[in-house]
């Protein structure tokens, strides 16, 4: 069942039980995560759950009520404008086969974009078999970008989406939300696909991993996706139910960046273009190579834009809901622009030759994204090493995490 | 302890100086996040912050042609976006925790005053909500008050335009129960919670000034 105030079934006669401290919807059982106050309106004391109150408020007042779940078996294509790679195409295999034996699987591999493509088959498959599927992820970043790719595959299907503030609701066969969503949801979904299983908070968040339990019905499957394994989301899934997209599919290392301290958004506010970036952009145009320079906000980059306008005649700007990002991308391969300033990572599927890479201002980047960025860099065999540039302020601890990360990979001590 | 805005823990190290204060309702970083005032240049009296080009300030300007100004205008809380989600969680919502956190905030200086006087809720709004944001505040601050008004208006503030705001009618009057109330030479507070354009603070002002009260001040938990 799904929980919502519209529901014609009475779950729960009060949503909080106000003598045993238990909320029915999250399961929350922790003193501290209730609040109770004297109601003048009730004429006396009410208790409500802080812990999932970013969903509405469920008290000891009001009944719990929801919507029994349904299932409905629906044609689900999906339109990939490239074809996936040998590597991706395989764990696309395990995860079809995960949801068809019912068990659980978890991807070990690069962080966020790329790693969609994996899914789409799966999907594909489980609503053909009338299995309500949920992707969630704890970051609402992912579950935007998630949504808006399998929006964009799946054109025909009518996606829920969930998070915050936001909520585009249809019957809840295939939604895409954050795992705080899934407290709305009670032994519903099928299969439960989680994308960045490891980024803050959830790894730590007993609730949140009560959540996708409770949410997901008793014989379904949770296939989790994360860079960073740990021996229990291992043993979680099972020993033999992990796949690596392992370094020997890249067949080369990656690229190690080189640290440049500078402050390049206050020269541009002074409408002065960075030293050190000029330097780079001038020696990479110069070398007859391509360059995507990443921003951490958009403001910053249209700042910069026509700075670096002004010293190097061409250049494009692209963002995530930028409506011509692809034609964009396209002109770059094309070769008819050499300097990309973007905000977003772009898809798995976009490679260039001769491409080097500038992040302006690392010190905003968390590093899973860091790591994915250095990953864009070298993907052709003619050219398999490209160059990686982090301009920063200061030295972060996800920089750290990003070089350590890479050179541990390279040295075949791990996976990303 | 726990943050009462991010519900995560607070963890207080205990010294000479904060051992007999009250604990905390927010963490240090919500409680930066909540009284951070946006930049701007702002009007000296409501604190709006002015438009490019606007010399005095028009909500200002308007008020004094329309009411009987008020004596002073308080505000607790710039409306920055860290601010405004939590009146939507405590009103809409109906996090009445979030009424502690504002306690917390607020400094009423009682002592400056005789009468307390908090904005009335409609009886249509209370039965929806549960409770009345202005007086839930006032009452874990520890503070006195009176329920001198009462009022028929059902619409929102915020589903009104301005220009309909401002021709409304006085939604105000005197309550029959609190008839013999002192307001003649009385010092008077009234309260609100978020103040917009002051046309709500000033109607209820200007039922309170025909009993003549020695002057009417304005709290308000935010400013919009
Ligand atoms: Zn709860
Ligand atoms: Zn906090
Ligand atoms: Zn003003």
């Amino acid at each position: 069942m799904y929980f919502n105030s519209k529901g014609d079934v009475v779950y729960k006669e009060t949503g909080v039980d106000i003598r045993k401290n238990i909320c029915h919807r999250c399961h929350n059982r922790d003193k501290k995560l209730f609040y109770e106050f004297y109601s003048e309106l009730y004429g006396r004391d009410v208790k409500y759950c802080l812990n999932c109150i970013g969903l509405g408020r469920v008290d000891s007042m009001s009944p719990l009520k929801g919507t029994e779940t349904r299932r409905k078996s629906e044609q689900c294509d999906y339109e990939l404008n490239f074809e996936l790679t040998d590597i991706q195409k395989e764990a696309s295999k395990k995860v079809v086969s995960a949801i068809r034996n019912k068990h659980h699987l978890l991807l070990h591999a690069v962080t966020g974009a790329g790693k969609t493509e994996i899914i789409f088959e799966g999907i594909k498959f489980a609503r053909a078999h009338g299995l309500n599927v949920a992707v969630v992820s704890p970051r609402i970043d992912v579950v935007k970008e998630v949504h808006l790719r399998l929006g964009d595959a799946f054109r025909k299907s009518r996606i829920d989406l969930m998070f915050a503030g936001v909520k585009v609701k249809f019957e809840h066969h295939f939604t895409v939300c954050t795992v705080h969503q899934l407290y709305n949801f009670h032994d519903h979904f099928d299969c439960i696909i989680v994308d960045e299983y490891d980024a803050f908070p959830l790894a730590d968040d007993k609730h949140l991993l009560g959540a996708i339990d409770k949410a997901g019905t008793v014989d379904g499957n949770i296939i989790i996706m994360t860079a960073t394994p740990t021996r229990k989301m291992v043993s979680y899934v099972g020993e033999g139910n992990v796949f690596q997209i392992a370094r020997r599919y890249h067949g080369h290392d990656l690229t190690v960046p080189v640290i440049h301290y500078g402050n390049v958004n206050k020269e541009v506010r002074r409408k002065r273009l960075n030293g050190k970036l000029k330097r780079l952009l001038d020696d990479i145009t110069a070398a007859d190579r391509r360059v995507l320079v990443f921003f951490p906000e958009i403001k910053m980059m249209y700042d910069a834009y026509p700075l670096i306008l002004k010293y190097f005649g061409e250049a494009e700007t692209v963002y995530s809901g930028d409506e011509a990002r692809y034609s964009k991308v396209e002109r770059m391969r094309a070769g008819g622009i050499k300097i990309l300033l973007t905000t977003t990572i772009l898809e798995r599927g976009v490679t260039f030759k001769n491409l080097d890479v500038i992040v302006v201002h690392t010190e905003y980047f968390p590093s899973d994204t860091l790591i994915q960025i250095c990953g864009r860099v070298g993907r052709k065999p003619q050219d398999p090493t490209g160059n990686v540039h982090f301009i920063t302020l200061y030295n972060t601890h996800h920089i750290q995490k990003t070089v350590r990360t890479i050179n541990a990979f390279n040295k075949g001590r791990s996976v990303i | 302890m726990i943050c009462l805005y991010c519900h995560g823990r607070i963890t207080v190290e205990l010294n000479l100086l904060n051992l007999f204060s009250q604990p905390k309702k927010v963490c240090e970083s919500c409680h930066l996040k909540l009284t951070e005032w946006r930049r701007g240049e702002r009007c000296r009296r409501c604190r709006k912050i002015k438009d490019s080009g606007e010399a005095a300030c028009r909500d200002c300007a308007f008020i004094s042609r329309r009411f009987t100004s008020v004596r002073n205008i308080r505000c607790l809380l710039d409306y920055n976006s860290e601010v405004k989600m939590m009146m939507h969680r405590y009103k809409f919502v109906r996090d009445v925790a979030l009424a502690e956190v504002m306690a917390d905030f607020i400094d009423i200086k009682a002592w400056q005053y005789d009468v307390i006087v908090p904005i009335p809720v409609s009886d249509h709004r209370l039965q929806e909500r549960g409770f009345n944001q202005i007086t839930e505040v006032l009452k874990r601050s520890g503070t006195a008050y009176t329920e001198l008004l009462a009022t028929n208006k059902i619409q929102l503030q915020s589903e009104r335009t301005k220009s309909e705001r401002m021709k409304s009618d006085n939604p105000f009057s005197f309550d029959a129960g609190q008839k013999d109330v002192k307001i003649l030479d009385k010092r008077i507070l009234i309260v609100d919670d978020i103040y917009t354009t002051g046309i709500t603070v000033h109607h209820a002002a200007e039922i309170i000034m025909q009993r003549k009260p020695a002057y009417i001040d304005v709290l308000t938990f935010s400013k919009a």
